[in-house]
């Protein structure tokens, strides 16, 4: 039994073009997923699905076994977290440390427990030096790891990043990246990205077109599918398209060009 | 003809007469038109700050800023000069000097430079497209007709009078964006800067943004100024470069250069364009003597060809 299981998900926003049309998905415990695909393609709202911020029209989610419904939706919610992409949008709290606790005074965890807890991933995103200041003066790269350790601490087995990193600078993009890499193996970690050369370093790639899944698997099998990612409107890599047009060319050095931009892609 | 930045400095109060510099010593001379200008640096290096100042939405603490346009077949200057706190507006129409309240000197001189901030589509705040765009050309034309016709004529050219009618709100993050960029282009300024143009953006949507600007560089001759984090987009599409690095220009010129010039790159952490270093790396491994500043697939193939093609056994 897969930890993500959705069975034939449908779901329509009442006035817009963007919709669900019938997703299936399994996404294993300890996985590190990266689901690509245009604005508009449905992956953000197959998000919201997933931790019960919209309601499906049809068909069904089970996480770790439990069928996701309105009964189930607060058991649900302590077992997966979602990380939106703007940092301004997701803080409550007056201070770094009062932000972190907000979802543990919300499942009632004892005051020196809280303390450890927060100590504990504060640390782990690197941001413990911070607990006084107000998120605000934060920069967007701080800011996330102060979101990424508020969801920590409610110690969810799946974590989404909803593109967690698009509104960063470099040097923020590179701090967050740099937590979620450390939490690879530790949780179950969906990725919905643009980023391709983070989706090469994942365990599973999932395309999303027009509301449905286009393409699933590892990323050198995803990534070889070239005219389902043009059709899907997704960029390719840029060692991908070179690599096709050194491919239909009579160059010397071919074979060698070849393998050296196939182990580029994949850093072998 | 343009804009003409000397010794400006913009300083913030920090606390009990500490300044703190945003930008230090800003000499730079920006035609107004045909320019294609990447500014790039760190986050607080003093980028923004900088485009700010060029419309004067931030006024220089010291140093001289003189804005040179052409206004109704006349040479229009802007004088905009800065002691201390004290600023003091001019402007200049046939070189006979007159002093117009400080309001009416920027309306117009906003026209000439337009500024599209980061994330731009949380500015939209009308019913409709048509109405959004109109804004601009109705503030500074006074006349709700010929607007209507300008934000008609730039939706065309955009590619976006399918949503004339429809609610901003309705749309993707691309075509937000677009429309809140078209609002600013209805005013026709001609230079157009951009704080950040493709963050969120996914890549179909960036590259339709990034073409749009080409097309208004290279058609249109508008000068564009972008910021932007992005080496790719500064590879492909940037003329000239300008790096800031704590407050000052540390290097000011072609892309090639500045990607040569280890010093700049290193001291400002900046990145290099993925098809660079994908040449760095065939360049390495197989030992072959290529050209890596090349910035689309088509010129790295051709280099690619030039040293390894048939003619070259």
């Amino acid at each position: 039994m897969s930890l993500i299981e959705v069975r034939n998900l449908y779901f329509r926003y009442n006035s817009s073009d963007r919709a669900v049309n019938g997703v299936n998905l399994d996404i294993d415990k300890g996985e590190f997923v990266c689901i690509l695909g245009h604005n508009g393609s449905g992956k953000s709202t197959l998000a919201k699905l997933l931790v019960g911020l919209l309601e499906a029209r049809k068909g069904s989610i089970k996480i770790d076994g439990i069928e996701l419904n309105e009964d189930s939706v607060d058991e649900i919610r302590k077992k997966i977290g979602i990380v939106f992409q703007n940092p301004d949008n997701q803080f409550v709290g007056i201070t770094v440390k009062d932000d972190i606790a907000f979802g543990l005074e919300n499942r009632k965890v004892e005051k020196h427990e809280m303390e450890e807890l927060i100590d504990k991933y504060s640390t782990m995103v690197r941001m413990n030096e911070f607990l006084d200041r107000n998120p605000e003066d934060l920069s967007g790269g701080e800011k996330q790891r102060v979101a990424i350790a508020g969801i920590l601490a409610i110690n969810p087995e799946i974590i989404i990043f909803d593109e967690a990193t698009a509104m960063l600078d470099p040097k923020g993009v590179g701090e967050v990246m740099e937590v979620i890499n450390s939490l690879k193996s530790k949780k179950t970690i969906i990725s919905i990205t643009h980023n391709l050369n983070e989706a090469i370093m994942a365990d599973k790639v999932i395309v999303m077109n027009e509301g449905k899944v286009v393409l699933s698997g590892k990323p050198n099998e995803v990534f070889e599918n070239i005219e389902i990612l043009k059709n899907s409107k997704l960029d390719i890599l840029d060692s991908m398209k070179l690599l096709e047009k050194v491919d239909n060319s009579n160059i010397n050095l071919k074979e060698e060009v070849k393998t050296a931009l196939w182990e580029l892609t994949y850093q072998k | 003809m343009g804009i003409n930045l000397s010794e400006v400095n913009l300083a913030y109060l920090k606390e009990k007469k500490q300044y703190k510099y945003a930008i230090k010593d800003i000499n730079l001379r920006i035609d107004n038109e045909d320019e294609f200008i990447a500014i790039v640096g760190h986050t607080g290096s003093g980028k923004s700050t900088l485009v700010q100042v060029l419309n004067n939405l931030l006024v220089p603490t010291f140093g001289h800023i003189s804005i040179n346009f052409r206004e109704n077949n006349n040479d229009v200057y802007y004088n905009i000069k800065a002691s201390g706190k004290k600023v003091k507006y001019a402007i200049s129409k046939d070189n006979i000097n007159v002093k117009y309240k400080a309001r009416v000197s920027l309306k117009a001189l906003r026209k000439h430079i337009g500024l599209v901030f980061q994330f731009p589509e949380y500015q939209i705040f009308e019913e409709t497209v048509l109405k959004d765009i109109m804004f601009g050309p109705k503030n500074f034309l006074r006349d709700e007709n010929k607007a209507k016709e300008e934000a008609i004529k730039i939706a065309e050219m955009m590619n976006i009078s399918d949503l004339l009618d429809k609610s901003p709100f309705m749309l993707s993050g691309g075509q937000m964006r677009k429309v809140a960029i078209a609002g600013i282009l209805a005013s026709k300024p001609e230079v157009l800067v951009l704080d950040e143009p493709t963050v969120g953006l996914d890549p179909i949507a960036k590259r339709d943004l990034l073409e749009f600007l080409k097309y208004l560089n290279e058609v249109e001759h508008k000068t564009i100024i972008i910021i932007t984090h992005d080496m790719d987009v500064v590879g492909e599409y940037a003329k000239r470069t300008i790096v800031l690095n704590k407050g000052c220009i540390m290097y000011d010129g072609s892309k090639d250069e500045m990607f040569k010039n280890d010093e700049v790159i290193k001291t400002c952490n900046l990145n290099y364009p993925n098809i660079v270093k994908i040449l760095a790396n065939l360049k390495k491994k197989l030992n072959i003597d290529l050209d890596i500043y090349k910035y689309n697939i088509d010129d790295a193939f051709k280099e690619l060809n030039r040293v390894l093609g048939d003619n070259h056994e």
